[in-house]
């Protein structure tokens, strides 16, 4: 049963368009496209969201970029390991990523506008506060290191105490470029990169605790890790996956997907040599909006068992199995221009060739008696379970969880479908 | 033939990412533009003629640049939550003294309680529990982060809990 503010919401499902937005739509753009002349200067403040390059303003904007970027090299911002940012940017947009150690944060992105193939666009951003949970750690004293593609022509990166971009943005006195977390113990930062590459300039922003004592980055699992790198080449082609382990490297062209001029043919299947060590660490790198994997478990002949563990990505790395076995890493990578997907055979320890395909890991069903049913799946889903099934009543798309199938507290596989009753009363 | 997918036009014969035309913008203003006006007319509290200008203006902007689009919707959406805005900055009360900004009876409760949310959160309670979107969908219409939208909706179900009641109805 819905809520009564639920019920109460449901209401806006009857409200439409007045006929006349269709008419308004038609007369086209408020003075031809245009803001009116009063307003203007506000909006560009606001970010313009969307706007057509000439093949003169784009030479132009290219060619100022490159004399700063002759004057600025990237190499002087590379000083020592510790905190690394990556910086992408091609024809499919910019993209970033900090990691510390085993610790990565996503950036939020400031409005910028960005050109390639002759045409312009313009992301038109919000910014928000970090949430709490976003920041990662890092002591007081740790080199910021970059790393980026050839394309970058400047970058700088500022520190500034505080949880909320738009409040950094707002302020009007010069920040000085930090090469170092020179920041107060205790205190929530935002460390503000602000990167060109030909196509455009973008800022973006990474929520950082800066932490006591200067100590050693937070170890990188002792097992090492599987950088899989997903980035689309300079000349814009279908992009290809490169595993990296210890000091062995491989790189892998796309199975599936879509990309403008690509027919895929099959190929046969492809495998990364190293044994990778069990409980060792999937890193994503490369300039993907986003990237979704799985481990399909597989024999000692690299026939798949049909069971696969999904690898929750969203942070950008992901613990692998600790047990030995064969498996199938499969990833697909989502860009601007289109799709790719992979699927690569590796090893995980040292297993016997005739020994029987692991099973997948085992996990403990939460309580999710009395949640409403989107935290209860959330709740499964966090847990490590891959699939799950909800009855409702017919009336109802909402409701509470009366009860699960296996009940809370049984351990079991995580390709254990969890089976949801949701009650028609609380 | 071109179709949408996921909010992008893909030209089905070459599977490449197609520009929209006008007919397709016009074929999608048939499809979502109720859906855009409802989540603006939240998004403002209730404000009919913000909600209708910043929803016309979206898709009037998008039919005259359609070429450097790729995912008309979210676009569409960002460029009316942006434009929705400025019409909220430039004048606050304008409109509230009009027939337009009061809301009809059956929708009072409803529009009084949204006024005590946030444009975000009334956006993205509207976008999950009216509209029916994922998380990512949400994040990607409104231009800001996943983990943000999980805490607009959260304190925006616990305030419209408090506001309209919790208690279970037919």
């Amino acid at each position: 049963m819905p809520e009564r503010w639920e019920r109460e919401l449901g209401k806006l499902t009857f409200v439409d368009a007045p006929p006349s937005t269709r008419a308004r739509v038609t007369a086209g753009p408020r003075g031809d496209g245009m803001p009116s002349a009063s307003r203007r200067g506000q909006r560009l403040l606001a970010g313009v969201v969307a706007f057509a390059v000439f093949g003169a303003a784009l030479a132009l904007a290219g060619g100022v970029l490159g004399r700063i970027g002759s004057t600025t090299p990237i190499a002087s911002t590379a000083l020592r390991p510790g905190l690394t940012i990556e910086l992408y940017g091609d024809d499919s947009g910019p993209s970033a990523a900090l990691r510390y150690g085993d610790a990565a944060a996503q950036p939020q992105v400031g409005s910028y506008c960005w050109s390639g193939h002759g045409v312009g666009t313009c992301a038109d951003t919000a910014l928000d506060t970090f949430p709490p949970g976003a920041f990662v750690d890092v002591p007081v004293g740790t080199a910021i290191t970059v790393q980026a593609d050839d394309g970058l022509t400047s970058v700088t990166s500022t520190l500034e105490q505080g949880r909320d971009p738009r409040a950094i943005l707002s302020r009007t006195t010069l920040m000085n470029p930090v090469s170092s977390i020179d920041g107060e113990a205790g205190h929530h930062y935002v460390l503000t990169v602000s990167a060109s590459w030909p196509q455009g300039s973008v800022r973006f922003f990474f929520p950082i605790e800066v932490t006591g004592t200067a100590s050693p980055p937070p170890p990188t699992s002792s097992a090492g890790t599987l950088v899989a790198t997903l980035r689309v080449p300079a000349d814009g082609s279908m992009p290809p996956l490169s595993l990296t382990y210890e000091d062995r490297a491989a790189r892998f062209d796309a199975q599936d997907g879509r990309w403008p001029g690509v027919t895929l043919s099959p190929i046969p299947l492809q495998v990364f040599d190293p044994h990778i060590e069990p409980g060792a660490t999937l890193a994503i790198a490369g300039n993907a909006r986003r990237v979704e994997g799985s481990l399909w478990i597989a024999d000692g002949h690299q026939n798949l068992t049909g069971e696969s563990i999904p690898l929750d990505l969203s942070s950008g790395s992901v613990d692998l199995p600790d047990r030995p076995g064969f498996y199938r890493l499969t990833l697909a990578g989502t860009w601007r221009l289109g799709e790719a997907g992979f699927s690569v055979a590796i090893t995980i320890g040292s297993p016997s060739v005739d020994a029987p395909p692991p099973s997948p890991p085992i996990v403990v069903v939460p309580n999710v008696i009395g949640l409403d049913v989107h935290d209860a799946v959330t709740r499964l889903k966090e847990a490590g379970f891959v699939s799950t099934a909800v009855a409702s009543p017919a009336n109802s798309a909402t409701g509470v969880v009366a009860s699960s199938d296996p009940p809370a507290g049984t351990s079991t596989e995580m390709t254990t479908t969890i089976k949801l009753t949701v009650s028609a009363s609380r | 033939m071109i179709r949408a997918v996921d909010g992008e036009l893909i030209d089905e014969r070459s599977g490449e990412i197609a520009e929209p035309s006008p007919s397709d913008l016009d074929a999608l203003f048939r499809r979502e533009g109720d859906g855009v006006y409802r989540t603006l007319y939240a998004f403002t509290g209730g404000r009919a003629d913000v909600a209708e200008e910043a929803t016309a203006e979206a898709f009037a902007r998008a039919v005259a640049q359609r070429d450097a689009l790729r995912d008309p919707l979210a676009w569409i959406y960002r460029v009316a939550f942006r434009v929705a805005i400025d019409e909220l900055r430039v004048d606050p009360r304008r409109g509230q003294e009009v027939d337009v900004a009061i809301p009809p009876p059956e929708l009072a409760g409803l529009t009084d309680a949204l006024r005590q949310l946030s444009p975000n959160q009334r956006a993205a309670i509207v976008l999950r529990h009216v509209m029916d979107l994922e998380l990512p969908e949400i994040a990607d219409r409104m231009g800001i982060a996943q983990p943000t939208v999980r805490v607009h909706l959260h304190r925006a179900r616990k305030r419209l809990r408090e506001l309209l009641g919790a208690e279970e109805v037919d």
